[in-house]
């Protein structure tokens, strides 16, 4: 039997605005942290995203291209962000390199939601970016290659790379020095 | 193809994906063959089916969910071919119109003021450019160079005695700084204001407390203007400030 044989059924797509930032407000959320780090830029990056889809989403026939329309657009509202603020970090070479079997993650079980984010971002940004997208709404290598504009050898080799490193950083347990906290805003 | 190079491929492929691609359908061809290989895809899939199900776990603030829906909630998609040529045609013709009459504005989003204006308070020999302890004279001294002189100053930060302002601009915003000692005089609040309808998105229902560092800050918004406020002194001086009673 192939292995997509029995593919995952294809997610349904909400048509309505409302429907949208339903479905999609939260990972876009994530993914927007997960690239700036920081909450407030996260949170205004996010809402930039949805005003760009209210004003130009309707240009957009496909409906089954939502998804990766909203995670492009932030991604390139990010980049956009960051020339200006002339932010840009040089980017990793890729190596095409032997995958060590990574030390298997302990007490996997001690790590809530935002213990496995702390740990993503801990990730260098080369790799956490691809791999935010392949956990956030189950991107597939071809959406990543696209979002990101990188050819796919290069996405599976940052990918295999990125779940490495995320192997070793909850192979080291829950605790980490770094506090996501710090990122996070408090809401009165 | 090695079981090696098969894992790099496998490691970013979800069941379902297109399989289209060359080494990907190798790396399947592989798999089906190799037992030790499917073992470790197996052991794979669990651990990225856990870290999904965390991830979609983690913290996102449902107050922006709001934001969003209220900053667009005039904005729909228009349905019907013709409705949209049409809807397209009227906006290019009043568009052009405006744009003959006036200049479209810049806007700057919350991030931007706010990295902008700590960028200038957080400088060690930061001093304003204008130093006085008389709040009308602040007033009149950005009125008389065009900033936004009619906000509201909180009573909470009222406590504190003013020491002076400061204009800048912020992709063309012009954005004022006006600073207060804590009431205890043992460091600064900076408030920064600039017209609401400069502002990029909709601010929050209420006001919102952020950390960046040892910079706490809240923003909100009233009818008329944006505000950030920012200090060093920490999270209890900042909700002191902004008491409002």
């Amino acid at each position: 039997m192939g292995i997509n044989d029995n593919p995952a059924p294809p997610t349904s797509v909400p048509s309505d605005f409302r429907g949208i930032v339903e479905s999609y407000y939260q990972p876009l959320y994530r993914f927007a942290i997960s690239l700036c780090r920081n909450d407030f830029e996260a949170q205004d990056l996010t809402q930039q995203t949805f005003f760009l889809w209210a004003s130009r989403g309707h240009q957009l026939r496909d409906g089954s291209k939502v998804k990766s329309w909203l995670f492009t657009t932030l991604y390139r509202e990010f980049l956009g962000i960051r020339k200006k603020n002339s932010r840009l970090e040089p980017a990793s070479p890729e190596e095409f390199e032997k995958i060590a079997d990574a030390p298997a993650p302990v007490q996997l079980e001690d790590f809530d939601g935002d213990g496995v984010l702390r740990a993503l971002m801990k990730i260098e940004e080369t790799y956490r970016t691809p791999l935010m997208l392949f956990y956030l709404k189950n991107h597939s290598y071809k959406q990543i290659a696209a979002v990101l504009n990188l050819p796919i050898g290069t996405v599976m080799s940052r990918l295999s790379r990125g779940k490495q490193q995320l192997k070793q950083i909850l192979s080291e347990g829950p605790d980490g020095p770094e506090d996501l906290g710090a990122l996070r805003k408090e809401s009165r | 193809m090695n079981r090696e190079e098969a894992k790099q491929w496998l490691s970013g492929f979800h069941k379902g994906d297109p399989d289209d691609e060359p080494k990907i359908t190798a790396a399947l061809t592989l798999l089906e063959k190799d037992e030790k290989l499917q073992e470790w895809w197996n052991r794979e899939q669990e651990f990225d089916s856990w870290v999904s199900q965390k991830l979609d776990e983690s913290y996102a603030p449902s107050a922006l969910r709001y934001r969003i829906l209220n900053q667009n909630q005039n904005t729909s998609r228009i349905p019907g071919f013709a409705l949209r040529v049409l809807a397209v045609a009227a906006t290019l013709f009043l568009f052009v119109g405006l744009v003959m009459i006036f200049r479209p504005g810049p806007r700057v989003t919350y991030a931007e003021v706010m990295q902008a204006g700590l960028g200038i308070v957080s400088q060690k020999d930061f001093q304003p450019d204008h130093i006085t302890p008389d709040m009308s004279n602040i007033r009149q001294w950005i009125q008389a160079r065009g900033g936004t002189s009619a906000f509201q100053v909180l009573t909470g930060l009222k406590k504190g005695e003013p020491i002076g302002c400061k204009i800048i601009q912020v992709r063309g915003v012009m954005v004022s700084i006006v600073c207060f000692h804590s009431p205890d005089h043992k460091g600064a609040l900076h408030l920064i204001i600039f017209d609401r309808t400069k502002l990029l998105g909709t601010p929050p229902i209420g006001a919102s407390i952020t950390q960046k560092g040892k910079w706490t800050s809240a923003f909100w918004a009233d009818n008329q203007y944006s505000y950030i406020l920012v200090t060093d002194l920490g999270m209890n001086a900042i909700q002191s400030a902004l008491k409002n009673s």
